[in-house]
Protein backbone atom coordinates (compact mmCIF):
# COMPACT_ATOMS: atom_id res chain seq x y z
CA UNK A 1 0.00 0.00 0.00
CA UNK A 2 1.53 3.32 -1.05
CA UNK A 3 1.70 6.50 0.99
CA UNK A 4 3.21 9.94 0.80
CA UNK A 5 6.05 10.17 3.34
CA UNK A 6 5.24 13.87 3.73
CA UNK A 7 2.00 12.83 5.51
CA UNK A 8 4.01 11.00 8.15
CA UNK A 9 5.46 12.98 11.05
CA UNK A 10 8.14 11.09 12.93
CA UNK A 11 8.29 12.43 16.49
CA UNK A 12 11.64 11.97 18.21
CA UNK A 13 12.14 13.04 21.82
CA UNK A 14 15.79 13.80 22.52
CA UNK A 15 17.67 14.37 25.74
CA UNK A 16 21.44 14.50 25.56
CA UNK A 17 21.61 12.57 22.27
CA UNK A 18 23.97 14.85 20.35
CA UNK A 19 26.45 12.01 19.70
CA UNK A 20 24.01 9.69 17.92
CA UNK A 21 21.01 11.71 16.77
CA UNK A 22 22.52 12.65 13.37
CA UNK A 23 22.96 8.95 12.55
CA UNK A 24 19.39 8.18 13.70
CA UNK A 25 17.87 10.94 11.59
CA UNK A 26 19.77 10.28 8.33
CA UNK A 27 17.58 7.40 7.03
CA UNK A 28 14.39 9.19 8.12
CA UNK A 29 15.33 12.35 6.21
CA UNK A 30 16.41 10.26 3.21
CA UNK A 31 13.00 8.55 3.16
CA UNK A 32 11.25 11.93 3.02
CA UNK A 33 9.41 11.78 6.34
CA UNK A 34 8.59 14.94 8.27
CA UNK A 35 10.97 14.68 11.18
CA UNK A 36 10.06 16.45 14.44
CA UNK A 37 12.80 16.47 17.07
CA UNK A 38 11.68 17.60 20.52
CA UNK A 39 14.81 18.54 22.46
CA UNK A 40 13.75 18.00 26.06
CA UNK A 41 16.02 20.62 27.59
CA UNK A 42 19.23 18.79 26.69
CA UNK A 43 22.32 20.01 28.53
CA UNK A 44 24.55 19.02 25.57
CA UNK A 45 24.80 20.56 22.09
CA UNK A 46 21.90 18.63 20.53
CA UNK A 47 20.74 21.75 18.69
CA UNK A 48 24.18 22.21 17.11
CA UNK A 49 24.20 18.55 16.02
CA UNK A 50 20.94 19.15 14.14
CA UNK A 51 21.83 22.45 12.52
CA UNK A 52 21.25 22.53 8.76
CA UNK A 53 19.07 19.41 8.69
CA UNK A 54 15.63 19.64 7.04
CA UNK A 55 13.72 18.87 10.22
CA UNK A 56 11.43 20.61 12.69
CA UNK A 57 13.32 21.42 15.87
CA UNK A 58 11.39 22.14 19.06
CA UNK A 59 12.97 22.73 22.42
CA UNK A 60 11.59 22.49 25.94
CA UNK A 61 13.24 25.25 27.95
CA UNK A 62 13.67 22.77 30.85
CA UNK A 63 13.73 18.99 30.99
CA UNK A 64 10.16 17.67 31.39
CA UNK A 65 10.48 14.00 30.45
CA UNK A 66 9.97 11.72 27.49
CA UNK A 67 6.17 11.60 27.83
CA UNK A 68 5.92 15.39 27.75
CA UNK A 69 8.26 15.57 24.75
CA UNK A 70 6.19 13.03 22.80
CA UNK A 71 2.98 14.94 23.54
CA UNK A 72 4.62 18.20 22.43
CA UNK A 73 5.65 16.52 19.17
CA UNK A 74 2.16 15.07 18.61
CA UNK A 75 0.42 18.39 19.31
CA UNK A 76 2.80 20.10 16.89
CA UNK A 77 2.27 17.44 14.20
CA UNK A 78 -1.50 17.66 14.59
CA UNK A 79 -1.42 21.44 14.11
CA UNK A 80 0.78 20.95 11.03
CA UNK A 81 -1.90 18.68 9.52
CA UNK A 82 -0.17 15.32 10.02
CA UNK A 83 -2.14 12.30 8.81
CA UNK A 84 0.08 9.89 10.72
CA UNK A 85 2.52 10.19 13.61
CA UNK A 86 5.28 7.72 14.40
CA UNK A 87 7.04 7.55 17.78
CA UNK A 88 10.70 6.88 17.20
CA UNK A 89 13.62 6.88 19.67
CA UNK A 90 16.66 9.10 19.20
CA UNK A 91 19.24 6.60 20.44
CA UNK A 92 19.24 4.45 17.31
CA UNK A 93 17.40 1.43 18.73
CA UNK A 94 14.67 1.59 16.04
CA UNK A 95 14.95 0.81 12.35
CA UNK A 96 13.57 3.48 9.98
CA UNK A 97 12.94 0.85 7.28
CA UNK A 98 10.24 -0.66 9.53
CA UNK A 99 8.06 2.47 9.45
CA UNK A 100 6.03 1.39 6.35
CA UNK A 101 5.21 -1.85 8.17
CA UNK A 102 4.00 0.14 11.19
CA UNK A 103 1.87 2.41 8.99
CA UNK A 104 0.32 -0.34 6.84
CA UNK A 105 -2.48 -1.36 9.30
CA UNK A 106 -3.42 2.34 9.63
CA UNK A 107 -3.52 2.84 5.85
CA UNK A 108 -5.61 -0.30 5.44
CA UNK A 109 -8.03 1.03 8.06
CA UNK A 110 -7.58 -2.00 10.34
CA UNK A 111 -6.17 -0.03 13.26
CA UNK A 112 -5.91 3.47 14.71
CA UNK A 113 -2.70 2.71 16.59
CA UNK A 114 0.09 0.24 15.91
CA UNK A 115 2.48 -0.81 18.65
CA UNK A 116 5.85 -2.38 18.00
CA UNK A 117 6.51 -5.69 19.71
CA UNK A 118 9.71 -7.61 20.40
CA UNK A 119 7.86 -10.77 21.39
CA UNK A 120 6.31 -11.97 18.11
CA UNK A 121 9.40 -13.36 16.38
CA UNK A 122 11.87 -15.78 17.88
CA UNK A 123 14.88 -13.94 16.44
CA UNK A 124 13.75 -10.68 18.15
CA UNK A 125 13.11 -12.43 21.49
CA UNK A 126 16.56 -14.05 21.37
CA UNK A 127 18.20 -10.63 21.09
CA UNK A 128 16.66 -9.24 24.28
CA UNK A 129 19.13 -9.42 27.18
CA UNK A 130 17.98 -12.02 29.76
CA UNK A 131 17.46 -9.64 32.69
CA UNK A 132 15.59 -7.23 30.47
CA UNK A 133 13.38 -10.04 29.18
CA UNK A 134 12.45 -10.87 32.79
CA UNK A 135 11.71 -7.20 33.62
CA UNK A 136 9.64 -6.80 30.46
CA UNK A 137 7.54 -9.89 31.25
CA UNK A 138 6.76 -8.34 34.64
CA UNK A 139 5.96 -4.98 33.03
CA UNK A 140 3.61 -6.68 30.54
CA UNK A 141 1.68 -8.21 33.45
CA UNK A 142 1.59 -4.95 35.46
CA UNK A 143 0.43 -3.04 32.37
CA UNK A 144 -2.36 -5.53 31.76
CA UNK A 145 -3.56 -5.21 35.37
CA UNK A 146 -3.26 -1.42 35.57
CA UNK A 147 -4.56 -0.50 32.10
CA UNK A 148 -6.75 -3.43 31.12
CA UNK A 149 -4.88 -3.80 27.81
CA UNK A 150 -3.06 -7.07 27.32
CA UNK A 151 -0.13 -6.83 24.92
CA UNK A 152 2.84 -9.01 24.10
CA UNK A 153 5.34 -6.19 24.82
CA UNK A 154 5.63 -3.27 27.24
CA UNK A 155 7.25 0.13 26.89
CA UNK A 156 8.26 -0.39 23.29
CA UNK A 157 8.76 3.17 22.05
CA UNK A 158 8.08 2.34 18.37
CA UNK A 159 4.43 3.24 17.65
CA UNK A 160 2.28 4.76 14.93
CA UNK A 161 -1.02 6.65 15.11
CA UNK A 162 -3.58 7.90 12.63
CA UNK A 163 -4.98 11.43 12.86
CA UNK A 164 -8.06 10.33 14.77
CA UNK A 165 -5.89 8.74 17.45
CA UNK A 166 -3.52 11.71 17.68
CA UNK A 167 -6.42 14.09 18.24
CA UNK A 168 -7.78 11.92 21.07
CA UNK A 169 -4.51 11.28 22.89
CA UNK A 170 -3.56 13.86 25.51
CA UNK A 171 -0.69 12.56 27.61
CA UNK A 172 -0.42 14.06 31.09
CA UNK A 173 2.34 11.77 32.35
CA UNK A 174 5.56 13.65 31.68
CA UNK A 175 7.96 10.82 32.41
CA UNK A 176 8.19 7.11 31.60
CA UNK A 177 4.71 6.29 32.94
CA UNK A 178 3.28 7.93 29.80
CA UNK A 179 3.48 4.52 28.10
CA UNK A 180 0.94 2.99 30.48
CA UNK A 181 -1.20 6.12 30.40
CA UNK A 182 -1.24 5.81 26.61
CA UNK A 183 -2.74 2.33 26.87
CA UNK A 184 -5.39 3.57 29.30
CA UNK A 185 -6.35 6.32 26.82
CA UNK A 186 -6.40 3.84 23.93
CA UNK A 187 -8.79 1.64 25.89
CA UNK A 188 -10.92 4.56 27.08
CA UNK A 189 -11.21 6.04 23.57
CA UNK A 190 -11.86 2.58 22.07
CA UNK A 191 -9.01 3.00 19.58
CA UNK A 192 -8.22 -0.10 17.51
CA UNK A 193 -4.73 -1.45 18.07
CA UNK A 194 -2.52 -3.88 16.21
CA UNK A 195 0.86 -5.14 17.32
CA UNK A 196 3.60 -5.17 14.68
CA UNK A 197 6.82 -7.17 15.09
CA UNK A 198 9.83 -4.84 15.17
CA UNK A 199 13.53 -5.29 15.64
CA UNK A 200 15.15 -3.41 18.54
CA UNK A 201 18.87 -2.80 18.44
CA UNK A 202 20.48 -3.18 21.87
CA UNK A 203 23.75 -1.31 22.01
CA UNK A 204 25.88 -0.34 25.02
CA UNK A 205 24.84 3.25 24.37
CA UNK A 206 21.08 2.63 24.28
CA UNK A 207 21.21 0.32 27.29
CA UNK A 208 22.99 2.97 29.35
CA UNK A 209 20.81 5.80 28.09
CA UNK A 210 17.23 4.71 28.06
CA UNK A 211 16.73 1.03 28.55
CA UNK A 212 17.85 0.70 32.16
CA UNK A 213 16.04 -1.95 34.13
CA UNK A 214 15.67 0.44 37.08
CA UNK A 215 13.29 2.45 34.89
CA UNK A 216 10.73 -0.32 35.39
CA UNK A 217 10.67 0.37 39.14
CA UNK A 218 10.25 4.12 38.59
CA UNK A 219 7.45 3.47 36.11
CA UNK A 220 5.65 1.23 38.60
CA UNK A 221 5.88 3.87 41.38
CA UNK A 222 4.63 6.57 38.96
CA UNK A 223 1.76 4.34 37.91
CA UNK A 224 0.61 3.67 41.47
CA UNK A 225 0.90 7.33 42.54
CA UNK A 226 -0.96 8.49 39.47
CA UNK A 227 -3.75 6.02 40.01
CA UNK A 228 -4.24 7.65 43.42
CA UNK A 229 -4.18 11.30 42.27
CA UNK B 1 0.45 28.51 82.42
CA UNK B 2 3.83 26.84 82.05
CA UNK B 3 6.47 28.25 79.63
CA UNK B 4 6.26 25.18 77.35
CA UNK B 5 2.53 25.73 76.92
CA UNK B 6 3.15 29.34 75.88
CA UNK B 7 5.91 28.25 73.47
CA UNK B 8 3.61 25.71 71.81
CA UNK B 9 0.46 27.82 71.75
CA UNK B 10 2.13 30.89 70.24
CA UNK B 11 3.06 29.29 66.86
CA UNK B 12 -0.20 27.36 66.73
CA UNK B 13 -2.13 30.55 67.41
CA UNK B 14 -0.12 32.38 64.74
CA UNK B 15 -0.92 29.66 62.18
CA UNK B 16 -4.57 29.84 63.17
CA UNK B 17 -4.68 33.62 62.70
CA UNK B 18 -2.88 33.34 59.37
CA UNK B 19 -5.33 30.72 58.09
CA UNK B 20 -8.36 32.70 59.27
CA UNK B 21 -7.00 35.81 57.57
CA UNK B 22 -6.78 33.86 54.29
CA UNK B 23 -10.37 32.63 54.46
CA UNK B 24 -11.61 34.60 51.46
CA UNK B 25 -11.92 31.38 49.46
CA UNK B 26 -12.59 28.77 52.11
CA UNK B 27 -11.69 25.29 51.03
CA UNK B 28 -11.91 21.95 52.69
CA UNK B 29 -8.19 21.58 53.34
CA UNK B 30 -7.92 25.04 54.89
CA UNK B 31 -10.71 24.27 57.35
CA UNK B 32 -9.00 20.98 58.13
CA UNK B 33 -5.75 22.76 59.00
CA UNK B 34 -7.65 25.21 61.22
CA UNK B 35 -9.27 22.28 63.00
CA UNK B 36 -5.86 20.65 63.54
CA UNK B 37 -4.49 23.89 64.99
CA UNK B 38 -7.46 24.19 67.40
CA UNK B 39 -7.09 20.56 68.48
CA UNK B 40 -3.36 21.20 69.01
CA UNK B 41 -4.08 24.21 71.25
CA UNK B 42 -6.68 22.26 73.27
CA UNK B 43 -4.24 19.39 73.82
CA UNK B 44 -1.50 21.79 74.92
CA UNK B 45 -3.89 23.53 77.36
CA UNK B 46 -5.16 20.30 78.83
CA UNK B 47 -2.63 17.47 78.35
CA UNK B 48 -4.71 15.17 80.56
CA UNK B 49 -7.39 15.26 77.85
CA UNK B 50 -5.14 13.24 75.53
CA UNK B 51 -4.79 10.56 78.21
CA UNK B 52 -8.56 10.41 78.74
CA UNK B 53 -9.15 10.17 74.97
CA UNK B 54 -6.41 7.54 74.62
CA UNK B 55 -7.97 5.35 77.30
CA UNK B 56 -11.36 5.61 75.60
CA UNK B 57 -9.73 4.44 72.34
CA UNK B 58 -7.80 1.64 74.06
CA UNK B 59 -4.44 3.34 73.57
CA UNK B 60 -2.16 3.13 76.62
CA UNK B 61 -0.90 6.76 76.69
CA UNK B 62 -2.01 10.15 75.41
CA UNK B 63 1.46 10.66 73.91
CA UNK B 64 1.01 7.56 71.76
CA UNK B 65 -2.37 8.78 70.58
CA UNK B 66 -0.83 12.13 69.62
CA UNK B 67 1.94 10.35 67.73
CA UNK B 68 -0.61 8.32 65.69
CA UNK B 69 -2.57 11.51 65.10
CA UNK B 70 0.55 13.30 63.85
CA UNK B 71 1.41 10.42 61.49
CA UNK B 72 -2.05 10.64 59.92
CA UNK B 73 -1.93 14.44 59.68
CA UNK B 74 1.60 14.38 58.24
CA UNK B 75 0.73 11.79 55.62
CA UNK B 76 -2.49 13.61 54.67
CA UNK B 77 -0.58 16.88 54.28
CA UNK B 78 1.97 15.12 52.09
CA UNK B 79 -0.78 13.81 49.81
CA UNK B 80 -2.41 17.23 49.55
CA UNK B 81 0.90 18.83 48.63
CA UNK B 82 1.74 16.07 46.13
CA UNK B 83 -1.62 16.60 44.46
CA UNK B 84 -1.03 20.37 44.33
CA UNK B 85 2.46 19.78 42.93
CA UNK B 86 0.98 17.66 40.12
CA UNK B 87 -1.37 20.53 39.25
CA UNK B 88 1.51 22.98 39.12
CA UNK B 89 3.58 20.58 37.03
CA UNK B 90 0.72 20.26 34.52
CA UNK B 91 0.50 24.04 34.27
CA UNK B 92 4.27 24.37 33.79
CA UNK B 93 4.23 21.67 31.09
CA UNK B 94 1.44 23.42 29.17
CA UNK B 95 3.35 26.72 29.18
CA UNK B 96 6.66 25.15 28.11
CA UNK B 97 4.88 23.10 25.40
CA UNK B 98 3.18 26.13 23.87
CA UNK B 99 6.47 28.03 23.93
CA UNK B 100 8.30 25.12 22.23
CA UNK B 101 5.64 24.87 19.50
CA UNK B 102 5.55 28.62 18.92
CA UNK B 103 9.36 28.72 18.56
CA UNK B 104 9.67 25.64 16.32
CA UNK B 105 12.50 25.97 13.79
CA UNK B 106 12.98 24.50 10.34
CA UNK B 107 16.13 25.42 8.49
CA UNK B 108 14.95 24.79 4.94
CA UNK B 109 11.77 26.87 5.27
Amino acid sequence: MSFDPKDIFVVIPAYGESKVIGRTLAPLIQSGYQVVVVDDGSPDDTEAALRGLPIYYLRHSINLGTGAARQTGMTFALRKGAEYVVHFDADGQHDASEIPKMIEPLLAGRADVTLGTRFHRKEDIDEIPTVRKFVLRGAILVNAIMTGVRLSDAHNGFRAFNRDAISKIKLTENRMAYASELLTIIRHEKLRIEEVPVHIVYTDYSTTKGQRNMNAIHILIDLILNKLF
Amino acid sequence: MSPIKILLILPLGAILLFLISRLRNPTFYRFTFILFAIVGIVFVMDPELTNKLAHKLNVSRGADLLFYFCVIVGFSAMLVFYSKLRGLEAMQTAIIREHAIASAKREDS
